[in-house]
């Protein structure tokens, strides 16, 4: 069993699972914090982004090369931000054939946005499980991000700068991306269609085949609407891949740890993104944060993605804003999926949490955002132009990128930055939010990090893992040391008895996991014709010839066919079998006239001396050594007694 | 109902009393001895309801009666001697009473008997007459109580009540008895004496120790009452030694009872063998490094006359404060001299105890001028996070709890750059306790204008802001209450401060409290509109509330109408009452506005709470000033400023013009119309008391000033345009109520009868059906 692993964020994992002859790959996160290196996409001309200075000091330090690279490159307050097309940086595919991959399991909405890189012209001809509601609201996810892609028009390609003599020369933080000559332009909205044509959606805890080798099944992972963990059944293995997983009570089913007990190998991935803050605590200072502005007069700009926390964004929030005695503060939410993703949160009854089934049966709609709709409080639009009418401030406007790259928050950001009134909230964990600003400085806004990250935290995945008590434990090789901007907090890791072993980006690891043992079916005719023998209450044995059929990775013993048993006629052998009673053995010895026996009992068996015939019988477990100095008529005496003894087949 | 109605039935239920009927609750009992107290006030009264004869029956045959009806004599007889000279003739029988009681009883074991027989007794003491008469009948019962032990808790403080108080007496009526109260003295002296001789050899029981907390007990009570008994008690040394020495070997409770005694002796001048006890005892339990026992006698010393002592105690508690503060790093850099073993001190602080010692000490200090400022400001710094790693989050703030009393109440003006954001940082705490969180806001209040001036807290000012709009907004309703009393403690205290309200004005804490009063916890809205009351009464929050929200007091106003009309919750609904009432008070707003003002009070009148139909009345009253009972706004400002009372104001009015008059009369239409006049004679049926005394006030006052009006002279004047008929439909109106039926409502005699009708009523009901004896009072 092999496990190779194509993506450097643990977040966003992509790993390929070799097994019984089997490729799996288990998600296909698509990290998109290369996205920081870009310039803003603004989806409103004339902004102040559009006109920022090329990067002078690059004709200075790159000579004829530079005048190119200075187009190529914009400077916004001493940081350099390529000013082409927005490209992803998809996981590290060329380790694998992909062609050659059996089945892609998915787990969360949030870690199959590489997909399409993978299963279009690659040559991948495998089959794709998840939930449907992972699949619905990964297409959302998708959607958006290419929507915000392709609605504002940057069609320069900028390669210059990824030249290796060139990036290493440039400043940070953009001298420091990864690979960026890997790095591909976005996929199509036809793209999407495509590879999400091939997925087929699986339901919690339904098993699924693959090729008969294995089985697969998903079970609630606690971390988002329809978000599983998988389990990948041989008949004698069992191997779990937790990715996201929430231990929180939050909206989705809560995670379900039943199946994930006992398993030979269990694979981490996707815990918490920030160890140090606690969700619970984080969304009571985001709502207070956001009713100070509200009350000083300001608005609220919170960069989110469409879906996940957001609902219970809009839940607590309009609680607290209620609490606060500003029950009018309108919240608009705009996203090129915002009316879809409003609509599916409530029809995925069975996926959510039982407080929130329970609404469904009333009937009532789970969350409590659809009343917000209906009352007007929370007003959703799919692009910023449609607001135009209908927009009141002081507000709340939720709306994307969380990178503020792409999306209508950079045109609030350029409404709003000016006031110290306002405030922009992060609640995404996936960027680091000063980074994210970096093209906007120098910004007046009040800039709150409330970082809402409800995968487990590192002492959750502990205390998960003594309660799940895997064989073999497998996590990323960050997990195990702290860190790096807490090295003090030696609590911040995995700390497991079973010293997990680590897996990296481009690294492939054997895991160690022995098949022992193949269950084999028998053919009905073959089994009438046996005759067991009961060796021990329960348990019989009988002599097979047959012949091993290997179809479709199952494996079955059919009668001979009549030619074989024909052709080479079958000679029954006896068979022995049994432990020696040494006893009963001295006793047989006897009889053969063998007077002077001597036993000398030892842990692993015993050794029987002849000093007579100057002979030693040393008895062990499965095996017995006759020492008779060449007197081979003795030694016949002496192999006939034991094996009087023994029983026969 | 006359009085021979009530006599009469007074007397059949003192007969019933006399055939030895109980009563099932005996607290029926204590409010009939309460009402015959407020009613019967002569020899003849008693005599007629039947009393007397109860007590004679009784005291003839004692032990014929059961205990409750004994009890019930005994403290009737309490109360007879209270009476003093009213019931001079009864005392004999009052002593019959007690000595046939004492017959039967004088085994000490009932219990409820014995201890209202001590409660008698006490009360005969007091008087002169009674005094005589107790000395020449009963010295058995003094000496007899000296020499048996009693347990139960009120039986004996009965008791030492009784003994003090005979010790006391004894010496205030020196010619009568002082050879009494010197033998009780001498005996409770001998017996201290013996315990101390025995605690020392360890052989003492426990019979003993309870005798021996009865002496001290009675020692201590008749010290304190009598400077003669003090001053014998002081020159015997050896009482005073035999103290001393309990003092050193008793701990807990014992060790207490030492200490309240030893508080009397504090009151003692200079050079006293007292003072001198004092003294060694503290010292030697500094030395003795017995932590809990110098503290209480520091505080023992702190509040003395004598000053080196009083230097001694609070040298004392301070120490270990400021060694505390040096045990984690430099404890070797603590040069000073110690009362205490410096190992030992070391040791003690650092366990974890030594957090509520600490704060023990601190509470103590907090009530003298005991400069220690800076240990404390220390200890309040670091109690977060250094001195005691594993301190329990209770001891903690209530170390934090006690350094922030004690700092409030001392200029701490220099050490503000360390306190502010030391107290800042406790009202981060994610965690914090309400109280502690209150104590840090009460600091912060005195402290804040120095250091709006100090620059090396500005950092800290700035951030308090942040912090208050923070917690105007908080999750928990408990923080955004009382950051809300922080701001109207804030505004109120520095109304005239212009650095305070620049602060204010920096963070738009006034806009935030404005959004507050729709908070959605009732307790939160009441702050804010409190605290709006007071923005509004500051020129400067008001212009900028009007600038940045577009409200005026109009419009204020008008939402706290809204929330006294519609609120579903009492507090929130009181506060806006309350505001109401202020700003009519204040004369602030326009005539428009009060009078829509009077519909809402009118409503309010009816409210289902309390202290809003209460406040609510007396906003009536004053819109009945202002609308019918004064001549013109002029006179009513002027009125009001000078708190004329309303009756005062009607008998002035009577004198004004004729054509104010007028006015007047349109305002009381008006005040018709709206329904005041009708929600005025509700309120005379108003189901609480105190809302009927006042809406009787009220309505007094009105029918006074309608009287003397004679409002028909100025209706039927030529070319007046007002309607004569409903006039006198209104004043008849008035006039019509019977005031004096309501008044008669609370009478004392009532309640009497009212408690006498009940339990003659349980009386007729026993036979029929025990268990279904009803419970009236």
């Amino acid at each position: 069993m092999k496990l190779c692993c194509l993506s450097h964020n643990p977040s966003k994992p992509c790993l390929v699972l070799y097994f019984k002859g089997m490729t799996i790959m288990l998600d296909c996160g698509l990290d998109l914090t290369q996205l920081l290196h870009f310039l803003p996409l603004p989806p409103v001309p004339g902004s102040k982004i559009t006109s920022l200075p090329d990067w002078l000091l690059a004709t200075e330090k790159f000579g004829k090369n530079g005048e190119e690279l200075a187009t190529e490159l914009k400077e916004c307050n001493g940081r350099v931000f390529v000013n082409g097309v927005m490209e992803l940086a998809p996981p590290e595919l060329c380790m694998v054939d992909l062609s050659q991959v059996d089945v892609i399991l998915l787990s969360n909405s949030a870690s199959m946005l590489a997909l399409p890189y993978i299963t279009l012209y690659t040559g991948f001809n495998g089959a794709v499980y998840c939930t449907d509601p992972t699949l619905q609201i990964g297409k959302l996810y998708m959607k958006e991000l290419v929507t915000y892609i392709e609605r504002v028009s940057r069609t320069k390609t900028c390669n210059l700068w990824k030249k290796d003599d060139i990036l290493k020369n440039l400043p940070l933080p953009l001298r420091d991306a990864v690979t960026p000559i890997a790095w591909q332009k976005c996929y199509t909205l036809q793209d999407i269609d495509a590879c999400l044509s091939k997925v087929q959606v699986v339901g919690f805890n339904e098993k699924k085949s693959v090729f008969g080798a294995l089985t697969v099944m998903c079970c609630s992972s606690g971390y988002s609407l329809g978000s599983c963990n998988w389990i990948i059944h041989s008949d004698y293995e069992k191997i779990c891949y937790v990715s996201a997983t929430s231990t929180l009570t939050t909206h989705p089913k809560p995670i379900d740890q039943a199946p994930l007990r006992h398993s030979n190998v269990m694979i981490f991935s996707s815990l918490t993104q920030t160890p140090l803050t606690n969700p619970d605590s984080m969304i009571g200072e985001f709502c207070v944060n956001a009713a100070v502005t509200i009350k000083n007069g300001g608005n609220v700009l919170v960069p989110c993605n469409p879906s996940g926390v957001t609902y219970d964004l809009f839940e607590c929030l309009s609680g607290h804003l209620d609490s606060c005695g500003l029950s009018t503060v309108p919240l608009y939410f705009i996203s090129p999926v915002a009316d879809s993703t409003l609509a599916y949160s409530n029809i995925f009854g069975e996926w959510l949490s039982a407080s929130k089934q329970s609404k469904v049966y009333l009937p009532e709609p789970p969350f409590p955002h659809a009343e917000l709709v209906s009352l007007g409080r929370l007003k959703h639009f799919n692009n910023i132009h449609d607001l135009q009418q209908d927009f009141k401030c002081p507000c709340i406007v939720f709306t994307g990128h969380p990178s503020l790259r792409l999306g209508d928050a950079i045109h609030f950001i350029e409404l709003w930055g000016k006031s110290a009134t306002n405030t922009i909230i992060f609640t995404e964990p996936d960027y680091p939010y000063l980074d994210a600003l970096g093209p906007f400085q120098p910004l007046q806004m009040r800039v709150c990090y409330c970082p809402i990250d409800t995968s487990l935290s590192f002492s959750q995945a502990n205390k998960l893992i003594r309660d799940l008590r895997p064989q073999h434990l497998v996590v990323p090789e960050t997990y195990i040391t702290p860190p790096p901007s807490v090295t003090q907090r030696p609590d911040l890791v995995i700390n497991s008895e079973l010293s997990p072993i680590t897996y990296k980006q481009g690294e492939v690891i054997t895991l160690p996991v022995k098949r022992k043992y193949e269950c084999i079916e028998i053919d009905p005719k073959l089994a009438s014709s046996l005759d067991p023998v009961e060796i021990k209450p329960g348990s019989a044995v009988s002599m097979v010839n047959a012949s091993l059929v290997v179809k479709d990775n199952k494996y079955i013993l059919e009668p001979l066919p009549p030619a074989d048993v024909e052709g080479k006629p079958f000679k029954p052998r006896p068979y022995i079998y049994g432990s020696l009673n040494t006893k009963a053995f001295v006793d047989t010895l006897s009889k053969q006239g063998i007077s002077d026996i001597k036993v000398e009992d030892r842990d692993e068996g015993c050794i029987i001396h002849l000093p007579k015939e100057d002979i030693l019988i040393q008895v062990e477990q499965g095996s017995t050594h006759i020492m008779c100095g060449g007197d081979e008529t003795l030694r016949i005496k002496i192999r006939d007694s034991l094996l009087q003894c023994l029983q026969k087949l | 109902m006359s009085a021979s109605d009530i006599s009469t039935k007074t007397r059949i239920l003192f007969s019933f009393f006399q055939k030895n009927h109980l009563v099932h609750d005996d607290t029926v009992l204590h409010s009939l001895i309460d009402s015959l107290a407020k009613t019967v006030h002569s020899e003849e009264q008693l005599e007629t309801a039947g009393v007397c004869n109860f007590l004679r029956a009784v005291s003839m045959t004692v032990d014929e009666y059961d205990s409750q009806i004994v009890t019930f004599a005994l403290n009737i007889a309490t109360w007879i001697v209270q009476g003093g000279g009213r019931f001079h003739n009864l005392q004999t029988t009052v002593v019959q009473l007690i000595a046939a009681t004492w017959e039967i009883h004088s085994t000490f074991e009932n219990k409820t008997v014995i201890e209202a027989l001590f409660k008698c007794l006490k009360e005969m003491t007091e008087y002169r007459y009674c005094f005589q008469m107790l000395i020449t009948n009963t010295t058995d019962i003094v000496t007899q109580s000296l020499e048996t032990a009693v347990s139960g808790l009120f039986l004996t403080r009965a008791k030492s009540d009784f003994i003090a108080a005979v010790i006391k007496n004894a010496f205030k009526f020196d010619d009568l008895g002082q050879q009494l109260g010197t033998n009780i003295l001498q005996t409770l002296m001998r017996g201290l004496n013996e315990f101390t001789i025995n605690s020392a050899q360890s052989v003492s029981d426990k019979s003993e120790n309870g005798q021996f907390r009865f002496t001290v007990d009675v020692l201590r009570k008749c010290c304190t009452q009598s400077d003669r008994v003090l001053k014998y008690v002081v020159s015997h040394q050896t009482c005073l030694d035999d103290i001393q020495g309990l003092a050193l070997c008793l701990d807990g409770s014992d060790f207490q009872i030492i200490v309240d005694f030893l508080f009397v002796l504090r009151t003692q001048g200079n050079d006293t063998k007292s003072n001198l006890i004092l003294r060694d005892l503290l010292t030697t339990f500094c030395q003795r490094a017995e932590f809990y026992k110098a503290q209480k006698m520091s505080e023992v010393s702190m509040k003395g006359l004598n000053d080196d002592i009083r230097d001694l105690g609070i040298s004392a508690l301070t120490q270990p404060l400021e060694f505390g503060l040096f045990v984690q790093t430099q404890v070797d850099k603590f040069s000073r001299n110690l009362l205490y073993p410096r190992d030992q001190l070391h040791l003690f602080m650092r366990t974890s105890k030594a957090a509520s010692y600490m704060a023990k000490s601190i509470v103590l200090l907090t009530d003298n001028d005991v400069q220690c400022v800076e240990s404390v400001s220390a200890l309040l710094s670091t109690s977060g996070d250094g001195v005691w790693p594993a301190l329990h989050i209770s001891v903690r703030n209530k170390l934090q709890c006690a350094c922030l009393k004690y700092l409030c109440s001392v200029d701490v003006k220099y050490y503000l750059p360390k306190l502010g954001p030391a107290v800042l940082g406790i009202m981060k705490q994610s965690d914090i306790d309400f109280v502690l969180y209150k104590n840090c806001t009460s600091c912060l209040i005195r402290w804040f204008p120095d250091m709006l001036d100090n620059s090396e807290t500005v950092s800290v000012t700035n951030e308090l802001g942040l912090v208050i709009q923070l917690h105007l907004s908080a999750l928990q309703w408990e923080i955004r209450d009382t950051a809300l009393e922080f701001v109207t403690e804030m505004v109120n205290m520095y109304n005239g401060n212009m650095l305070v309200l620049e602060w204010i004005l920096t963070y738009n804490i006034e806009c935030h409290v404005w959004t507050s009063v729709d908070d959605g916890e009732s307790y939160v809205r009441g702050s804010a509109i409190t605290a709006l009351h007071s923005l509004l009464h500051c020129k400067e929050l008001q212009g900028s509330l009007k600038s940045m929200r577009g409200v005026t007091i109009n419009s204020a106003v008008e939402k706290v109408i809204q929330v006294l009309e519609e609120d579903t919750e009492g507090f929130a609904r009181r506060a806006a009452a309350t505001f109401l009432q202020k700003q009519l008070q204040a004369n602030e707003m326009d005539l428009t506005m009060i009078h829509n003002l009077t519909v809402p009070l009118m409503k309010a009148v009816n409210d289902f709470d309390w202290e809003v139909k209460s406040t609510a009345l007396d906003c009536i009253e004053m819109l009945l000033n202002r609308e019918f009972l004064s001549i013109s706004s002029q006179y009513f400002s002027s009125a009001i400023q000078e708190s004329v009372n309303v009756l005062e104001m009607s008998h002035s009015i009577t004198e004004q013009s004729e054509g104010s008059a007028e006015a007047r009369l349109r305002g009381l239409e008006q005040l018709n119309d709206c329904g005041v006049i009708h929600s005025l004679v509700l309120c005379l049926n108003d189901y609480d008391q105190q809302i009927r005394e006042k809406g009787l006030a009220i309505f007094k006052v009105l029918q006074h000033a309608v009287k003397r009006d004679s409002m028909e002279k100025y209706v039927l004047r030529d070319g007046c345009v007002l309607n004569k008929d409903k006039f006198v439909s209104i004043v008849d109106t008035i006039l019509a109520v019977r005031t004096d039926q309501f008044e008669t409502y609370e009478d004392e005699n009532s309640k009497l009868l009212s408690v006498v009708d009940d339990i003659v009523s349980t009386f007729n009901n026993t036979d029929i059906d025990e268990e279904n004896i009803i419970d009236c009072y």
